[in-house]
């Protein structure tokens, strides 16, 4: 389980995170819900290491360091592949590099997707750019996947796709973060929402409380983030 | 007129704060250097002192430092990368929209160059006349004239800022000037196509601090001159050459075009077992799984092992590229001792064919000979590895984002060996490149100078130590 006790981050005069606590178990689909800058991608890359913070992060008890990093990946809309090498090369690269890539479920994804091996990712396209670095976090062998906008730029088939892939191709023990903000198209497939507004946790949602209260998760996530259906026709009213 | 000040004022937006830094940076690089070197020299100012203090290659290569860094920062902010703010944008697309045809807007922005560094030329004089009036007051003298301060112009920055009495010298900050500005606009022309900037400024600013603080004869300084001529007319002729025979579309180029393929190199199997004993195995697709017994029957071979640490994927013609400068840099810094070796053997072979009457003519002690001519491979070793261990990181960070993975491998110190390692190489090729270097000149003195000009003890000296 990875936790999160109080974790608050500052960038010069902002505060991007604010006594963020949240628990992680395994075996979860999560969903990281929020509007833009409002913490999501820094509370990942706190959790990855790539960022100093305040507060406390454990991933069952210890401290997130080379022991056990490899049990955590990322995969982000901003690509953290080599765009030029080759996706076999990308593979050869991991397999050295991570202890417990999986090969099986690679090339089962790769030849899925219809993702060439011997191309550059430079020359894929950008829904294939997106694909090539979701299946790289997914086979890497990690119990944590986090994901930062991955589908950004991927058609709506593309996208369904994936996320039943997703789903069948997950162990059970396997927790997967998803940040994104297509909140209604990934509400069938997540267990749990997380919400988080200007740095702050302002919910956490178990999805079949949600479901139970006859209520839809975006309603929800619409009244936690005050959301006023009227301010547009005011606006279009004083436009006119 | 206004779509030419247009581009100008579009692209230099975003760097001109550094700009202006950096212009101002010369009146407090001079003043620094005065201070320290008079607070060195001094009891009692003098202008003999104040003279001193702003003579000297170390004042001519900060001038020249400045100068080609103030450019190069106006450059950055005409390369459109900072300026456009989105990552897939190309400057070409912005000078399309305002109508220019890329050749106008190289021109324009030569232009630019050449006026910019006309004013920080004027900022030079000025400085170096403002410390000459203040080094006159400084020395107890009244009624400080412009003609006493300018005194300071006979110092080597002086020579090299207003040569006034060397014609020659003249021609060629002429000369040189015009060549920085076309190459600093064919660097940004480059750059607005997506190719690869050029990196002749270097050449440009060595000939610059060569010519200034060797002072070199005039007939060298003439093949300077022509040499650098030669270059503007190809700075020119080149750009002319592109527009009219442009390859493909240059707008479309691919963002990583000039990357090498790393599928048959960076994960060649016996390379890597070589130099990664962590690894156990290593399998690639269609390729035979190599074991650790391999290992020690491997030699060391530093072009492969740079190649095993450089970044995964970056590229390397613009590696080699880099190495191959700097090890010219190196080269060229040992004009100094080939320059005073062949005056010498020059004059010894006149003295000894009767020519001119000089019985006493003997070769200096090689290390006499060698004095400065280090200077260049100093440099060498330096800025290939500072500059190769920032394009590796700017690389991972700014070209990529790959950092993502290296800052999470397993292995934690890949990412820092990536950046590292192989400026670390690179320098080492460097100076066994240096040490061979001085072998070579070790037998060029020893079988080239007549025997009877050499010293008794001229083998004792020839080692360092």
């Amino acid at each position: 389980m990875i936790e999160l006790i109080n974790v608050s981050k500052e960038y010069k005069n902002k505060t991007a995170l604010s006594n963020c606590s949240i628990r992680i178990p395994e075996g979860q689909i999560i969903g990281l819900f929020g509007s833009n800058g409002a913490g999501k991608t820094t509370l990942m890359k706190c959790i990855m290491g790539f960022l100093k913070y305040d507060g406390t992060i454990t991933l069952d008890g210890e401290p997130i360091n080379e022991k056990n990093i490899f049990r955590l990946s990322y995969a982000t809309g901003d690509h953290s592949f080599f765009p030029s090498v080759t996706a076999g090369d990308h593979k050869a690269f991991y397999k050295m590099q991570f202890p417990r890539f999986d090969e099986r479920r690679y090339d089962a994804l790769m030849e899925f997707f219809e993702l060439p091996s011997k191309k550059k990712i430079s020359e894929f396209s950008l829904g294939q750019q997106n694909q090539f670095e979701v299946v790289l976090a997914i086979s890497q062998g990690a119990d944590y996947v986090f994901m930062d906008e991955p589908f950004a730029g991927n058609d709506v088939f593309n996208r369904e796709d994936f996320y039943e892939v997703l789903i069948s191709v997950l162990n059970e023990d396997e927790t997967v973060v998803i940040s994104t903000h297509l909140i209604e198209e990934i509400a069938d497939y997540i267990d749990r929402a997380i919400l988080i507004r200007r740095g702050e946790i302002i919910d956490d949602l178990d999805i079949n409380e949600v479901e139970a209260g006859g209520r839809s998760l975006i309603q929800i996530v619409k009244e936690k983030y005050d959301y006023r259906a009227d301010r547009i026709r005011t606006a279009v009213n004083q436009m006119k | 007129m206004s779509k030419y000040l247009s581009l100008v004022c579009l692209y230099n937006k975003a760097a001109f704060r550094k700009t202006i830094l950096l212009g101002a940076t010369i009146p407090l690089t001079f003043a620094a250097i005065y201070a320290v070197k008079f607070r060195l020299m001094v009891p009692g100012g003098s202008f003999m002192v104040m003279e001193r203090t702003l003579g000297g290659a170390w004042t001519v290569l900060a001038f020249v430092l400045i100068l080609v860094l103030s450019v190069t920062g106006a450059m950055n902010s005409v390369n459109g990368k900072k300026a456009l703010k989105a990552a897939h944008s190309t400057t070409g697309y912005t000078i399309r929209r305002l109508y220019i045809s890329p050749l106008a807007s190289y021109l324009t922005m030569y232009g630019y160059y050449l006026l910019m560094i006309v004013i920080l030329w004027g900022a030079a004089i000025v400085s170096v006349l403002g410390i000459g009036y203040f080094g006159m007051s400084a020395a107890g003298a009244a009624d400080t004239d412009a003609r006493l301060a300018l005194g300071i112009l006979r110092t080597d920055i002086g020579h090299a800022l207003l040569p006034i009495a060397h014609p020659q010298v003249l021609l060629f900050n002429i000369v040189s000037v015009l060549a920085l500005a076309g190459d600093t606009a064919r660097s940004s022309y480059l750059s607005w196509h997506n190719s690869r900037p050029s990196a002749g400024i270097l050449v440009v600013s060595l000939a610059m601090f060569v010519v200034w603080s060797f002072k070199l004869s005039d007939s060298y300084l003439l093949i300077v001159i022509l040499v650098l001529s030669m270059y503007v007319v190809f700075l020119v002729g080149d750009v002319m050459a592109r527009e009219k025979h442009p390859k493909g579309d240059p707008f479309l180029v691919n963002k990583y075009v000039g990357m090498v393929d790393m599928d048959s190199t960076e994960f060649d199997e016996d390379l890597l077992m070589a130099v990664n004993s962590n690894s156990g195995t290593i399998g690639q697709e269609g390729g035979e799984t190599a074991h650790f017994e391999d290992i020690e029957h491997h030699k060391i071979d530093l072009f492969c092992l740079r190649r095993r640490y450089l970044p995964m994927g970056i590229n390397m013609e613009r590696a080699d590229f880099l190495l191959g400068a700097c090890i010219f840099v190196g080269l060229a810094g040992k004009i100094a001792f080939y320059g005073s070796f062949f005056m010498k053997l020059r004059a010894i072979n006149n003295s000894l064919t009767g020519v001119t009457i000089d019985s006493e003519m003997m070769m200096p002690y090689f290390w006499d000979l060698q004095k400065h001519a280090y200077y260049g491979y100093l440099i060498a070793i330096i800025l290939v590895f500072f500059l190769q261990a920032y394009l590796n990181y700017s690389y991972y960070n700014k070209e990529t984002k790959s950092v993502f993975v290296m800052k999470r491998l397993p292995d934690r110190k890949e990412y820092a060996r990536t950046i590292w390692t192989s400026p670390a190489l690179e320098s080492c090729m460097i100076v066994i490149i240096m040490a061979a270097h001085t072998v070579l000149d070790m037998i060029l003195y020893v079988f080239f100078t007549p025997h009877v000009a050499l010293h008794p003890d001229y083998l004792i000296n020839l080692l360092p130590f």
